[in-house]
C-alpha cells in the first residue's frame, strides 16, 4: 500500500489509529498485536504472497537472534550462529535481487547458457533484511535486552519504516513499544504527526511527482539531449529523489508520530552540504549509519588491529602519512561504498556510483587532513562565497554520482556526462522568438509551458538550499531521534496555531486534487 | 528544566480535532466508495486475492466524490496559468495539441524495441507470401513530424527523428512494399492533422488514401477495381472533441481554460449497391489492418474508393503498431481466397513505444535473431 493513495489515507489509516487506541485502552500486548496485524495488511497489500516471506524471515531471524543470545558464553559458537543466520539473510536477498543480473552477466561471458527474467522483488526486502541483519549483529554484539517475540515482530513490520525505512535499530525501538506511555492517546501526536505527515506528502505529491517526468524523459534518451538539457535532466533527478525520498522519510516519521512512536532523522538538507562528508551525514542517515557501524568499523579496526600488530601507528596518526591514511581511511571507505552501491542494485553502475561518492570520500578526508588541517585554526574559516562555492561542487559531485545511479548502465551514465560536458553541442531558447507578437496569455502559455522544467528545477532547488526542512519548521517538536539543525527563520517555525493548521489543510486539498496520479516511491524499488 | 517552546498536550487539542474529524470524514468517504466499487468477476477470486490484482483493482476504484471535477479544474487551472497539458500531452503553438509519444521515447523503453518489431515485420510478410497474399506496410508520419511548424521550438527527439528513416531502409531490403507518407503529408499550405488530436484531419486522411492506392494497386495488378463510391457534399460544420484534449483531462473544462474545440464538416463516402434482394458485393481483395488512423476521418473508405474496391477493415482503436494486425493473422483461417492484399497501417510514434504483451509472444515464437 502506498502512503500517497486514498485507500491508505481514506481507510488504513483512520482504522488503524482507531483500532490502536481502542485496543490500548483493553491491553497494551493487543494494541501491539492490532499494529502488526495492521502492518501486515500493508505489506501484503501490494502482493499477498510475499506476507509468507516477511513472515519467515521475521521468524527465522527471531529464532537465530535467541540462539545469539543463547551462546553468549561461547564466542566462537557465537560467531558461528550469527554469521549463519546473516549468510542465509543475504542469500535470500541475492536470490531476488541480483541472482537473474548475475545469471545474466556470466551468460555474457559464456559462462552460462540462455538467460533470466529479473525476478519480481519484494517490497522493501533490503530494508527488513538490513533491519534483521543488524539486530543478529547487536545481539552478538549484547546490545539486545528484550527478547519478546510481538515486540520483535513489531519493531520489523511496524508499517511506517517497513518498506523503505529509516533503517532501524533495536535498541531505539524496542523501548518505545515497551513503554505503556506510547500506547496512550496524545492531541500532540495527532497535532504533530498529522504536520509532518502532510509535508512529506506535499514533498513526494507536488514536487517530487511533479519534476519526475522530466527526468524520466531525459534518461530514456540521455545520448540525444544537450548541454542544458543534460543538466536539467541531471538536477531533476537530484530534486526527484531528494523531494521523492525525504517526502517518504517526513510521512514515516509524521504516521509514527502518530502512533506515539519516534523515529530517527533520515535526511537533513542534504543539498545544503558543503563537503561529501558533510552530505553523507546529511542523506539516508540511517543509511550511512548502518553502513558506517557494520561495515566501516568493522574493517577499519580490521585494519588497525593489523597495523598494530605489525608496529604501525593507528588511528589519527596513522592517517597523517599517506600510506596509512590509504590503509586507514581509503580502503574501509571504498570498501563500505562500493558494497553500499551495489545494496542499490544490481548493475556495473551501481557499484561505479558507489565507488564514486567512496573516492569523494576520500579526498574530501584526505583535503581535511592535509590541507585544512596544516593550516592554524585561525585560517580554517572560510566566507560565504567560498562556502557557496562547496556546496555547488559538492552538489555536482553528487550529481555525477547520481548520473550512474539513475541510468539504465553505464553507457547511458556517460553519455548523460558526456552531454552535461557540452558534447553533444549547445541547445537556444528558440521557444522564446515563437512568443514575439502573440496575445499575452498565449505567449506566458507558450514560454512557461515550454519551460517548465526550468521553472520546477528553479523553485526546487530553491526550497532545497534556501528553505529550512520540515524538522527545523517543526523545531523542538520535530519527533525524530536525533534532532536537526536550528530554524533560522522564525516565521517558518511550527506552533499547533490556526495559521499553521490552515495552511496544513490548504497543503493537504493541494495533495489530494493531484492525488489520482498515484506514483511508487523511487525507493521501494531497493 | 523544561524548553520553553514546548507546549503542554492541551495547546495541541485544537489541531488534533481537527486532524481527527478529517481521518472520520475520509473514512466515512472512504467506506462509502469501496460499497460502490463493483469487481468484475475475474477479480473476485481468491486466485485475485492472491496475486495483487483485486487489491490493484480497490485502489484504483477507491476516488474523492466530485473527483471528475477536481481533475478536471486541476488540468484547467494547469493548462491556463503554465501552458502544462500533463505528462502525455505537449502544447505546442498556441492551440496546437501534441502527443508526447510522437516528441520523445516513452520512458523506459528499450532501445532494440524497433529492431524487434522489424523482426516481426518480416516474419509477417513471409507468412503472407506463403499464402500469395501481397503485403504492403503504411506508417502515418507522427503529426510533430508533419506539423512541425507548429511546435513553436519544441523538436521531435533525433531518435524519432531517424526511425521512419530506418524503417524505410530495413523494409527496402528485405523487398516488402511501403508506402512512404512523409513527402505526400509533409510541406503542404493546409494542416494535414487535427490540432487537439493526433489523428490526420480529412484533408491528410484523403491525401494518404490516394499515396496509399498509389501504391497498392501495382501490388494488385494495377488496374483500379470497378466498386464505385458515393460522396455526399460536406455538412455543416460540427465541434469535434480531439483526443489530446481528453488526454490532458480537458474534455469538460470551461472555453478559454483550454484549447479551443475544432469544428469539422462531416462527409459521408460508401460504396454504392445496387439496391437489389440479391445484390452481391464483390469479393474481398483487400484487407486493411490499420491503427486508430484506419477509422478516422475516412481513410478507409477514401482508399476504396481510389483503389475501386471495398476494404476488409479490421483496423483498431488502442491496437498500438501491430494490434490489428495480429488479430488478422488470428483471423487468417477465415479470411477468404479472394483476398490478395493486406494493408498494414500503423502510425510511426508506435515504432517506438515498449513492446506489448502480444508482441512479446510473437517475437518468443520466432526463430533467434541471427547476428
Amino acid at each position: 500500500m502506498l502512503f500517497n493513495s486514498y485507500l491508505f489515507l481514506l481507510l488504513f489509516l483512520p482504522i488503524a489509529l482507531m483500532g490502536y487506541y481502542g485496543a490500548a485502552r483493553v491491553s497494551l500486548r493487543l494494541a501491539a498485536l492490532w499494529l502488526c496485524l495492521a502492518s501486515f495488511v500493508f505489506y501484503g497489500w501490494w502482493n499477498p504472497q510475499f506476507v509468507a516471506l516477511l513472515a519467515v524471515s521475521i521468524l527465522f531471524n527471531y529464532v537465530v537472534g535467541l540462539l545469539v543470545l543463547q551462546a553468549a558464553g561461547a564466542p566462537r559458537r557465537q560467531l558461528l550462529i550469527t554469521s549463519a543466520g546473516v549468510i542465509a539473510d543475504l542469500a535470500v536477498l541475492v536470490h531476488y535481487k541480483y541472482f537473474a543480473a548475475l545469471f545474466n552477466f556470466l551468460g555474457e561471458w559464456g559462462l552460462t547458457h540462455g538467460a533470466m527474467d529479473t525476478l519480481i522483488l519484494p517490497l522493501g526486502i533490503s530494508f527488513f533484511t538490513f533491519t534483521q541483519i543488524g539486530f543478529l549483529l547487536d545481539c552478538r554484539s549484547g546490545l539486545v535486552k528484550e527478547k519478546g517475540f510481538l515486540s520483535y515482530v513489531l519493531f520489523v513490520t511496524f508499517f511506517p519504516h517497513l518498506i523503505a525505512g529509516p533503517i532501524l535499530h533495536h535498541k531505539e525501538m524496542i523501548p518505545q513499544f515497551a513503554d505503556p506511555a506510547n500506547y496512550r492517546f496524545k492531541a500532540e501526536n495527532l497535532s504533530i504527526g498529522g504536520m509532518l505527515f502532510v509535508i512529506g506528502l506535499a514533498k513526494k505529491v507536488l514536487l517530487a511527482d511533479g519534476i519526475a517526468p522530466y527526468a524520466d524523459a531525459g534518461f530514456a534518451a540521455p545520448s540525444g539531449l544537450d548541454f542544458w538539457g543534460a543538466w536539467a535532466t541531471s538536477v531533476s533527478y537530484a530534486l526527484q529523489i531528494y523531494f521523492d525520498f525525504s517526502g517518504y522519510s517526513d510521512m514515516a516519521l509524521g504516521l509514527a508520530k502518530m502512533f506515539g512512536i519516534r523515529f530517527p532523522l533520515n535526511f537533513n538538507s542534504p543539498y545544503k552540504a558543503a563537503s561529501i562528508v558533510d552530505f553523507w551525514a546529511r542523506w539516508h542517515i540511517t543509511l550511512t549509519r548502518y553502513l558506517t557501524s557494520y561495515l566501516y568499523y568493522p574493517v577499519a579496526m580490521a585494519v588497525s588491529r593489523a597495523r598494530e600488530r605489525r608496529g604501525m601507528a593507528v588511528g589519527s596518526l596513522a592517517a597523517r602519512t599517506p600510506g596509512g591514511f590509504a590503509a586507514t581511511i581509503i580502503v574501509p571507505t571504498l570498501f563500505t561504498m562500493g558494497l553500499a552501491g551495489i545494496w542499490h542494485g544490481a548493475g556495473l553502475q551501481f557499484l561505479v556510483f558507489g565507488i564514486w561518492h567512496g573516492l569523494c570520500l576520500s579526498i574530501n578526508h584526505g583535503w581535511r587532513i592535509f590541507v585544512v588541517g596544516r593550516k592554524p585554526p585561525s585560517e580554517r574559516h572560510s566566507g560565504p562565497a567560498a562556502k557557496a562555492l562547496c556546496v555547488l561542487i559538492t552538489f555536482v559531485a553528487v550529481l555525477i554520482g547520481q548520473a550512474f545511479f539513475r541510468a539504465d548502465g553505464m553507457h547511458s551514465a556517460w553519455q548523460l556526462l558526456a552531454g552535461m560536458m557540452g558534447l553533444h553541442g549547445f541547445g537556444g531558447l528558440e521557444s522564446l522568438s515563437h512568443a514575439a507578437g502573440l496575445p499575452f496569455g498565449d505567449a506566458w502559455r507558450l514560454v512557461i509551458g515550454h519551460h517548465l522544467q526550468a521553472v520546477y528545477i528553479v523553485l526546487l532547488l530553491g526550497i532545497a538550499w534556501f528553505t529550512p526542512n520540515a524538522h527545523q519548521i517543526l523545531g523542538v517538536h520535530s519527533p525524530a531521534i536525533f534532532k536537526t539543525l536550528p530554524n533560522p527563520n522564525r516565521l517558518l517555525r511550527w506552533r499547533p496555531s490556526p495559521g499553521w493548521l490552515i495552511a496544513a489543510l490548504f497543503l493537504l486539498a493541494l495533495c489530494l486534487a493531484t492525488l489520482h496520479k498515484e506514483t511508487r516511491f523511487l525507493y521501494f524499488q531497493f | 528544566m523544561s524548553d520553553p517552546d514546548v507546549l503542554p498536550d492541551s495547546a495541541h487539542r485544537m489541531t488534533a480535532a481537527v486532524w481527527m474529524v478529517l481521518l472520520a470524514v475520509g473514512l466515512a468517504v472512504g467506506i462509502g466508495a469501496l460499497g460502490k466499487v463493483e469487481l468484475a468477476p475475474p477479480l473476485r477470486g481468491l486466485d485475485a486475492w492472491l496475486d495483487g490484482r483485486t487489491e490493484t483493482a480497490l485502489n484504483q476504484a477507491i476516488k474523492l466524490p466530485g473527483q471528475e471535477r477536481i481533475e478536471t479544474a486541476n488540468a484547467a487551472v494547469r493548462y491556463r496559468m503554465l501552458g502544462d497539458l500533463g505528462t502525455q500531452v505537449a502544447l505546442g503553438c498556441p492551440q496546437w495539441m501534441f502527443y508526447q509519444d510522437g516528441l520523445r521515447a516513452q520512458p523506459g523503453t528499450q532501445p532494440q524495441v524497433q529492431g524487434e518489431r522489424l523482426r516481426l515485420l518480416k516474419s509477417w510478410s513471409e507468412q503472407l507470401a506463403a499464402r500469395q497474399v501481397r503485403l504492403l506496410v503504411v506508417a502515418v508520419p507522427d503529426k510533430a513530424r508533419i506539423e512541425a511548424g507548429h511546435l513553436c521550438g519544441r523538436a521531435m527527439a533525433p531518435g524519432l527523428q531517424a526511425q521512419y528513416d530506418t524503417l524505410a531502409r530495413a523494409l527496402d531490403d528485405s523487398g516488402i512494399a511501403f508506402a512512404d507518407l512523409r513527402a505526400v503529408l509533409g510541406h503542404r499550405n493546409e494542416d494535414m492533422f487535427f490540432r487537439t488530436d493526433v489523428h490526420m484531419n480529412p484533408a491528410g486522411a484523403r491525401l494518404a488514401a490516394q499515396a496509399v492506392a498509389r501504391a497498392a494497386l501495382p501490388l494488385l495488378g494495377g488496374a483500379k477495381g470497378e466498386q464505385a463510391f458515393e460522396v455526399s457534399p460536406p455538412g455543416t460544420p460540427q465541434p469535434r472533441m480531439g483526443d489530446l484534449l481528453v488526454l490532458s483531462g480537458l474534455k469538460s473544462a470551461p472555453p478559454g481554460w483550454r484549447p479551443d474545440i475544432e469544428t469539422v464538416a462531416e462527409q459521408a463516402v460508401a460504396p454504392m449497391r445496387g439496391g437489389g434482394l440479391l445484390d452481391d458485393t464483390p469479393p474481398v481483395q483487400v484487407l486493411l489492418a490499420g491503427s486508430s488512423n484506419g477509422l478516422r476521418s475516412h481513410f478507409a473508405e477514401w482508399l476504396g474508393m481510389d483503389l475501386g474496391r471495398e476494404v476488409w477493415n479490421l483496423s483498431m482503436d488502442g491496437g498500438q503498431f501491430s494490434g490489428a494486425m495480429l488479430k488478422a493473422l488470428g483471423q487468417s483461417g477465415q479470411w477468404p481466397q479472394t483476398l490478395r492484399l493486406v494493408i498494414w497501417e500503423f502510425s510511426e510514434n508506435t515504432l517506438s513505444l515498449p513492446l506489448t504483451d502480444d508482441e512479446k509472444k510473437a517475437l518468443a515464437q520466432l526463430p533467434a535473431a541471427r547476428n
